[in-house]
């Protein structure tokens, strides 16, 4: 389903007023004692068996800059990926350097001050989002949208997937959540998109502050019950294959923080 | 589109009183037979043809409907992509008092279109609807809102739009008609979001 735009000069205006609450500093205001409570990340189950050492020194350059040392052989979280439930997908935090993060972060915030996002409606969702970031000229957004759209990164995502994604299109674009913004549940089918991606730049949400990637089951060919439930977490990228089961939503924001992130899908 | 709200005092009105005997739960202004044409006009006048009717059933009625309402037995149900609410039958002596002040009647008499059976719904936190355009439109949405209070930033609005944008917004408002020809369009009600807490949007469909 296509979720139509609604030009409302309410809605025009709330939206300026919730993108100079995003002017906030970021701070991390999770205490040890969420963060133990937070879902376990399913990377941490994968097995970093000392097997994969040897391919992992053999990582492409360019993508070494970018991953922590642990995700450089994408086949050790494939298994992991591929039978996951209730579709195919895995959460993979603190998956670049962290000067890369942090230099992204400046550069997303940077455009939500500056009037970079719109804020959009439908009946299916609440957010704000930037325009195509393909034709982004911020030095570090830009630095990250290439290393998407090359041949190596496509590589490695396929090893880790499974989903071949060697010549399609990239869409990627930021997006902003505040108090109160939402996306409901919905499958992410459009002609083109195999791999659906959201790499997470605000600061980290507990469970009660809403925002969560949550994943749905299917029953009877209808989306069911949640399956997942994933609080963003910063420099953290969730992947899941687009399929007639990749149902998912955004939890509605319950705190006065923004959720940012750059997303969209390979094709 | 632009509440309708009565103007004319029962007392001075000779319309009201002449209907007074059978159609005496509606506020005497939607009774007194040269309003309704006016209700009528305003309601085709809008594209959709909408319209929302205030204080529609006369207190006494309403307090009546009120206590009757009090005895529904609400189930919460979701399909996520469609909707999130609670549901409940009506009960027996809600349609009973329904019938009695003339509401479906009074919808026929706007619209041309027979209304004879209505259920109940309740939208809290979380809950919502979605367009659905695999299905066709639903055909006359006619509601009796019951909620008894909200604020506009809770969320909730009925929403009609189409490709160019929105055509009709009408926010949850107490002891109101509202009626929409979606034929030809989809309504949706927008997410209603956490600052609604436990308040609750209450409407009496008609069907």
């Amino acid at each position: 389903m296509e979720p139509i735009n609604i030009p409302n000069p309410l809605i025009t205006a709330g939206a300026q007023q919730r993108l100079r609450m995003a002017k906030l500093p970021l701070k991390k205001t999770v205490s040890k004692k969420q963060a133990a409570k937070r879902v376990a990340p399913i990377a941490t189950k994968a097995k970093p068996a000392t097997k994969v050492a040897p391919k992992a020194a053999k990582v492409d350059p360019k993508l070494a800059a970018w991953l922590a040392p642990k995700y450089r052989s994408p086949s050790a979280s494939m298994k992991t990926y591929t039978t996951a439930k209730p579709f195919p997908h895995v959460v993979l935090p603190r998956i670049f350097a962290q000067a890369k993060a942090d230099a992204l972060r400046e550069a997303i915030l940077n455009l939500a001050n500056n009037g970079g996002f719109t804020h959009k409606e439908s009946d299916l969702f609440s957010l704000a989002q930037t325009a195509d970031l393909n034709a982004t000229t911020d030095p570090a957004i830009k630095e990250l949208r290439d290393l998407f759209a090359s041949p190596e990164w496509r590589a490695y995502l396929t090893a880790l997937t499974g989903v071949p994604l060697a010549g399609g299109a990239l869409d990627i674009g930021g997006s902003l959540y505040q108090d109160t913004d939402f996306l409901l549940c919905h499958d992410d089918q459009v002609a083109g998109r195999r791999l659906a991606y959201v790499y997470y730049l605000g600061p980290d949400f507990t469970p009660k502050e809403g925002g969560a990637l949550t994943l749905l089951n299917t029953k009877n060919g209808k989306p069911g019950t949640v399956v997942h439930r994933y609080p963003p977490k910063y420099n953290t990228l969730a992947l899941f294959t687009v399929s007639d089961k990749s149902w998912h939503a955004v939890e509605e924001v319950l705190a006065e923080k923004p959720r940012l992130s750059i997303n969209g899908w390979f094709h | 589109m632009v509440p309708l709200t009565p103007t004319v005092k029962p007392a001075k009105t000779r319309g009201a009183r002449a209907s007074a005997k059978v159609t005496q739960g509606l506020t005497p202004a939607y009774v007194d037979p040269t309003v309704v044409p006016r209700i009528k006009e305003a309601y085709k006048a809008n594209t959709p043809a909408s319209v929302q009717l205030q204080q529609f059933l006369a207190p006494e009625t309403a307090k009546a409907l009120h206590s009757a309402l009090s005895k529904a037995a609400w189930r919460h149900n979701c399909i996520p992509d469609r909707y999130s609410r609670d549901e409940a039958a009506l009960p027996a002596a809600a349609i009973k008092i329904l019938k009695s002040a003339g509401v479906m009647a009074f919808i026929a008499s706007v619209t041309g279109a027979r209304v004879t059976s209505a259920t109940l719904e309740r939208y809290g936190h979380r809950d919502y609807t979605l367009r659905n355009d695999e299905e066709a439109p639903p055909g006359l949405v006619a509601y009796l809102d019951w909620t008894a209070e909200w604020d506009e930033t809770f969320g909730g609005e009925t929403i009609v739009a189409d490709e160019n944008g929105e055509l009709v917004r009408v926010g949850p408002m107490a002891n109101t008609l509202v009626i929409i020809d979606c034929a030809k369009v989809y309504p949706f009600v927008r997410y209603v979001n956490h600052y609604a807490g436990k308040q609750v949007i209450i409407r009496i469909i008609f069907e």
